[in-house]
């Protein structure tokens, strides 16, 4: 099609149409997301080899993680995927007049876009503050990858702090796996390990998120969506709901084993 | 969406047409995935054994399917585009269940003897010269004289008379010989663990045993087992 003008501001030169410029950016993004599904299976198998081969380190392990701080930032993050959602819809409606299904508009426009996308950054920051209490405290008594299992702040003294005697005492009890009430898996590391690596770089994912959603909370701040135009709002959203997708299976997979 | 016929200028095909799906569908899904998130706590409460694995990815897939279908719009979603994420999902569950299915039935070696140990049956693995009882980590040594140990897994016996080797062959005779038919296969720890004397004379005996088998058991023993116990050695050091 060749147009005088191109068409709209937003559409690049390198695109006929609108609908063509949004379906090739909707492509692009899902063969991103595939990429990070594949990304975190290598993880996840990992997780399950594991698991098989030592089931009282990771019976333990998990009973060593706080279920409690897992549940809410489980909720914490369904919350946000939710106001992500509301965002994108809001986007989508526009702030056109005189539509006519009054009812399925309610919460759409400029306006109700950058709220919705407030919010989700504010969950997501929800959700880094609890883990930062999550890993400070494994830091403290020493619930650590690696060689540093048992060293409390990474300091190896060659003794266990008696709060992580305590904990380990008490996670054992509760193991539905174990050897004996005082007998500590050696493979408690390896847990720790995929632990700080799984919900490490789960962690960063949801620092970028964060990024992104200020991005695009900006750019809608400035005018630069519509009903027409709304393409970022939407691939950034699912982006974010994909990270909430690992979560969903991170959470009961490393804090509800038994 | 090919093709695209000239309605006018700005026909039917230049703009996009979002679908627009109603807040209260949204508030609903996130009120179910808030239950499944509930559940999933209350289900790990209950202990199902091997069960509870399943039931939390299970409800995991559940929620997952949820989020995808109204919050990712896959409902909504050009075919084409469904098919690359559906598609990596397919191919994660190969790499999963390949990979999983290999090390649940490789077997694991023994700590004592260095042969390989099938962890679901305790017996001896595909390929491994000897029938050793391990849980886990951990062989569990023979009881004190006078506790009976209960013989389970009778059944189990006949599958090792499946590999015609002569130490199978042995054990077999001695599970049948024990004085209890039937058990239940969760008590079999208690049974049959060959005495010290025993376990020794197979680690011996494991290498001269048919090639493949003689082939694992020596790996074994000179392969992971070494380094298993060095670190071992440096756990009990360093803590």
């Amino acid at each position: 099609m060749a147009h005088a003008h191109h068409g709209p501001d937003y559409l690049a030169h390198h695109f006929d149409t609108p609908k063509q410029q949004y379906e090739a950016a909707k492509i692009g993004m899902w063969i991103f997301l595939a990429q990070e599904v594949l990304f975190f299976s290598g993880l996840f198998v990992a997780y399950f080899i594991f698991r098989k081969w030592y089931p009282e380190a990771w019976s333990v392990g998990s009973h060593l993680l706080n279920w409690k701080m897992g549940t809410l930032n489980t909720a914490v993050l369904l919350l946000s995927s939710f106001t992500a959602a509301m965002a994108v819809r809001a986007a989508q409606i526009g702030d056109q007049k005189g539509v006519p299904d009054k009812d399925k508009r309610k919460f759409g426009g400029q306006a109700w876009t950058g709220h919705f996308l407030l919010l989700t950054f504010v969950f997501a920051g929800a959700f880094m503050v609890v883990k930062y209490f999550e890993y400070t405290h494994k830091f403290h008594v020493g619930t650590l990858p690696g060689q540093y299992f048992g060293c409390a702040n990474f300091e190896c003294t060659g003794t266990m702090s008696e709060e992580l005697v305590e904990e380990l005492r008490a996670a054992i009890a509760s193991a539905h796996h174990n050897a004996g009430p005082d007998l500590v898996p050696y493979h408690l590391r390896s847990f720790f390990g995929l632990y700080f690596v799984m919900t490490g770089l789960h962690g960063i994912h949801v620092l970028i998120g964060m990024g992104l959603i200020a991005w695009i909370w900006n750019k809608n701040r400035k005018g630069e969506f519509s009903a027409e135009y709304n393409t970022p709002v939407d691939n950034v959203a699912l982006y974010w709901h994909l990270v909430d997708l690992v979560w969903i299976y991170l959470f009961p997979l490393l804090y509800l084993i038994d | 969406m090919a093709d695209a016929h000239a309605h006018a200028e700005h026909g039917d095909d230049y703009y996009v047409h979002a679908h627009i799906t109603p807040a209260r569908t949204y508030v609903l899904v996130l009120a179910t995935l808030l239950f499944l998130t509930f559940l999933t706590v209350l289900a790990y409460n209950v202990h199902l054994g091997d069960w509870n694995l399943f039931v939390a990815v299970l409800i995991a897939t559940i929620k997952a399917s949820i989020v995808g279908t109204w919050f990712m719009h896959l409902k909504y979603e050009q075919r084409f585009n469904l098919i690359f994420f559906l598609g990596s999902l397919f191919f994660v569950i190969i790499f999963l269940g390949y990979t999983v299915n290999d090390t649940e039935h490789r077997g694991r070696q023994g700590t004592l003897t260095g042969v390989r140990v099938d962890p679901a049956t305790g017996k001896r693995a595909f390929g491994s010269g000897s029938v050793l009882q391990a849980e886990g980590e951990f062989i569990r040594l023979p009881p004190l004289p006078g506790e009976a140990g209960q013989a389970g897994q009778e059944g189990e016996a006949d599958r090792d008379g499946e590999v015609p080797e002569p130490e199978a062959a042995g054990a077999a005779a001695e599970d049948g010989a024990a004085p209890t038919a039937a058990g239940e296969p969760a008590e079999a720890g208690d049974s049959e663990a060959p005495t010290a004397g025993e376990a020794a004379a197979e680690a011996g005996a494991s290498p001269t045993a048919p090639a493949e088998a003689g082939e694992e058991a020596s790996g074994a023993t000179e392969g992971t087992e070494g380094t298993e116990a060095t670190e071992g050695a440096e756990a009990t050091e360093g803590e």
